[in-house]
Parts: structure tokens; C-alpha cells; sequence
């Protein structure tokens, strides 16, 4: 009985193994295959040109429905030039004259700046009169200072032989 | 498994898409592969549609210039797409297509059927691992080397394995026997 068994597995087995493939099966396998290339070169041409013709699309889509932005007209409040009064001492002479010393802006240069760039100017131009004026009310000469440390004749001050004279 | 076979033309086959490359390599590896998917699947159909995607993956994959061994690759392949293919409840005995074969008589034919459906039966009776080992078994070019390599385990399991099934397959045919010996006893 196990023989017969056995026998009877192998001879199953053997037939359940005795498989061919059908006639043209490898011709069908090539020829579909065949077309799947083909078709697969095919498509990336027709990818490309559909991606092109997307772009163009897109590009004069683009220009056609350029909208006509409107146009804003902004005026720019600039400080005007600040002209500041001071006296200044002279330094150089013994004699303290007081002169009025006006300050003026530093001419507007007629390159072209923009409104921003011209308030900028302005403001740093009157930042330096505003300086040269501390400069002048400081009335502190460091020239006399120095005489300090000497022994000074008396002598009487010029003003004073003006006043004499007038 | 022995070597890859027509590495070159499989090579040219990818690089420069020559015809006769591709033929070459449908011709040289197509029965294996036709065997492998209808060993799982038997149906010829089902085996065609399974080996065609076999090649087409690995037409696709582009790796078949990295691969020696062309053939041990395209059987692991259609092991793997026959698999997928292969729906759980449909392979029952009414299912299973002979493959054309050479001329019989009817008698014989309706035999050799008769026994091709008990074994089919009794192998999808069988444990998934031991399955799988009987289904590449019966394939004619692969040995146990190669039923090893394509399922990835060793090729001592695999004889394990097939001694297993072998068993129980014949177990079960026994107790189908005297089964049937009982039945038939009361009738006379």
C-alpha cells in the first residue's frame, strides 16, 4: 500500500510537472512587449510638446491679462531747511569779536534724488547747523586757557579802549 | 543556480533595445517562466499574463545590467507576480486548466486530470511553507538550489521542507483511500 502510494505521488507529481508553455506564447510575449516600447516612446515626445504647449499657453495667458495697475500719487511731507542764528567767537585774535554767523543749508544739488533721499539730506544738513551753533554759543577759548599757566600783564581789554575811543 | 545563461543579451536587450536581444531572452527564459507563474496559478491564461509582466518588470526596473544571474532573477520575479496574482478562493479543482498536451485518449486524459486535481487538492491542503516548496518542486528546471534561492532559505530546509509535505500528502492520500474503500464496502 505506501508503495502504491508512493508511486501514485510520484506519477501525479510528474504529470502536474509536465507543463509547456502554449504554442506562440513567446512570439505574444514579444510582440506585446514590442508594443509597450513603442508606446512607451511615444508618449514622452507627446509629454514634452504638451508640456511646452503649456508653458506658451501660460506665457501669453500671462500678457493678455496684464492688469492695468493704478497709479498712486504720494506726496511726502519734507521739513523745510531750518536756518539758525549764533554767535561764534573768533578764536585767532585776542580781541572777542561777536559776529552773527547765519548758517545756511548746503545748496540742493540738481541730480536727481528722490523725495526720501532729499528729506534725508535736509535733515542731516540741518543736524550740522544745529552742531555749528553749539559750537558757537560754547564760548569757552582754549587759547586762554593755556595763559593761564603764564604770568599776564594787565592790560586792558579791547572793548574797553573801543568804548574809550567812541 | 547555475549561470545567468544570456547575460549579453539581456545587457543589450536594456542598453540599445535590440530585437533580437529581446527575442532571445523571451525565448531562452520564457518556458521558465511560463512554468513558475502557471505552477502557482494553472491556469495558461493567468500564466501567460503573469510571465508577459514578468518580462515587462524587468524591462522596467533597469537593474538587468546589475544582474548575473539573469535567469535565478526573472524566476524570482514571476514567483513573486504569480503570487500576486494568485486569488485565494478561486483555484479550486473546477478552476485548474491542464496545459495542452500531446495527443491521448480520452480514458487516459480523463485520468491523468482525475490524479492532476487530487494532487492540486492535496498541495493546497498543505501548510503555506510546505506549499510553496511543493508548487516550485514541480517545476522542471528549478532544483533545490534553485528553490532555495528564489524562496531564500536554505537549500537544507527545502529538502526538510519537501520530505514534510511528502508525508502528509501521503497521510492524506491514505486516509482519502480507506475513506473511500469504507464507502464503497456497505454498497456491496
Amino acid at each position: 500500500m505506501p508503495d502504491q502510494i508512493d508511486s501514485w505521488l510520484d506519477a501525479a507529481m510528474a504529470d502536474y510537472a509536465n507543463v509547456h508553455a502554449p504554442l506562440g506564447f513567446e512570439a505574444r510575449v514579444i510582440t506585446r512587449l514590442r508594443e509597450r516600447k513603442k508606446s512607451r516612446t511615444w508618449m514622452w515626445p507627446a509629454v514634452v510638446a504638451a508640456g511646452i504647449a503649456i508653458a506658451v499657453f501660460t506665457v501669453i495667458a500671462d500678457r493678455t491679462n496684464t492688469v492695468d495697475l493704478p497709479s498712486y500719487t504720494v506726496r511726502i511731507a519734507v521739513p523745510p531747511i531750518q536756518r539758525t542764528s549764533a554767535t561764534v567767537a573768533a578764536p585767532r585774535t585776542n580781541h572777542q569779536v561777536l559776529r552773527a554767523v547765519e548758517t545756511r543749508g548746503v545748496p540742493i544739488v540738481s541730480a536727481p534724488v528722490t523725495a526720501q533721499e532729499e528729506a534725508i539730506l535736509r535733515v542731516t544738513r540741518n543736524a550740522r547747523a544745529k552742531q555749528l551753533a553749539s559750537f558757537a554759543t560754547d564760548r569757552t577759548d582754549l587759547t586762554q586757557e593755556k595763559n593761564l599757566l603764564e604770568i599776564q600783564e594787565l592790560d586792558f581789554p579791547p572793548v574797553a579802549k573801543r568804548e574809550d575811543k567812541q | 543556480m547555475r549561470d545567468g545563461g544570456n547575460v549579453i543579451a539581456v545587457r543589450l536587450w536594456t542598453k540599445a533595445s535590440d530585437e533580437t536581444a529581446l527575442e532571445s531572452c523571451v525565448r531562452e527564459h520564457g518556458q521558465i517562466v511560463y512554468r513558475i507563474a502557471f505552477s502557482v496559478l494553472r491556469n495558461e491564461h493567468d500564466a501567460e499574463d503573469a510571465a508577459q509582466e514578468t518580462f515587462l518588470r524587468a524591462l522596467r526596473s533597469g537593474r538587468l545590467n546589475d544582474v548575473n544571474d539573469s535567469r535565478a532573477w526573472l524566476a524570482k520575479i514571476a514567483w513573486r507576480i504569480a503570487l500576486d496574482h494568485r486569488r485565494p478562493h478561486d483555484v479550486g479543482i473546477d478552476a485548474i486548466a491542464e496545459p495542452a498536451s500531446t495527443v491521448l485518449d480520452a480514458e487516459n486524459q480523463m485520468l491523468r486530470d482525475e490524479r492532476t486535481q487530487l494532487l492540486h487538492e492535496l498541495i493546497r491542503s498543505l501548510p503555506r511553507e510546505l506549499q510553496d516548496v511543493v508548487t516550485l518542486s514541480t517545476v522542471q528546471e528549478l532544483n533545490g538550489a534553485d528553490v532555495a534561492e528564489i524562496l531564500g532559505i536554505p537549500e537544507s530546509s527545502v529538502r526538510t521542507r519537501m520530505h514534510r509535505a511528502r508525508a502528509l500528502m501521503k497521510e492524506k492520500l491514505e486516509a482519502k483511500l480507506r475513506k473511500g474503500a469504507q464507502d464503497a464496502r456497505p454498497n456491496r
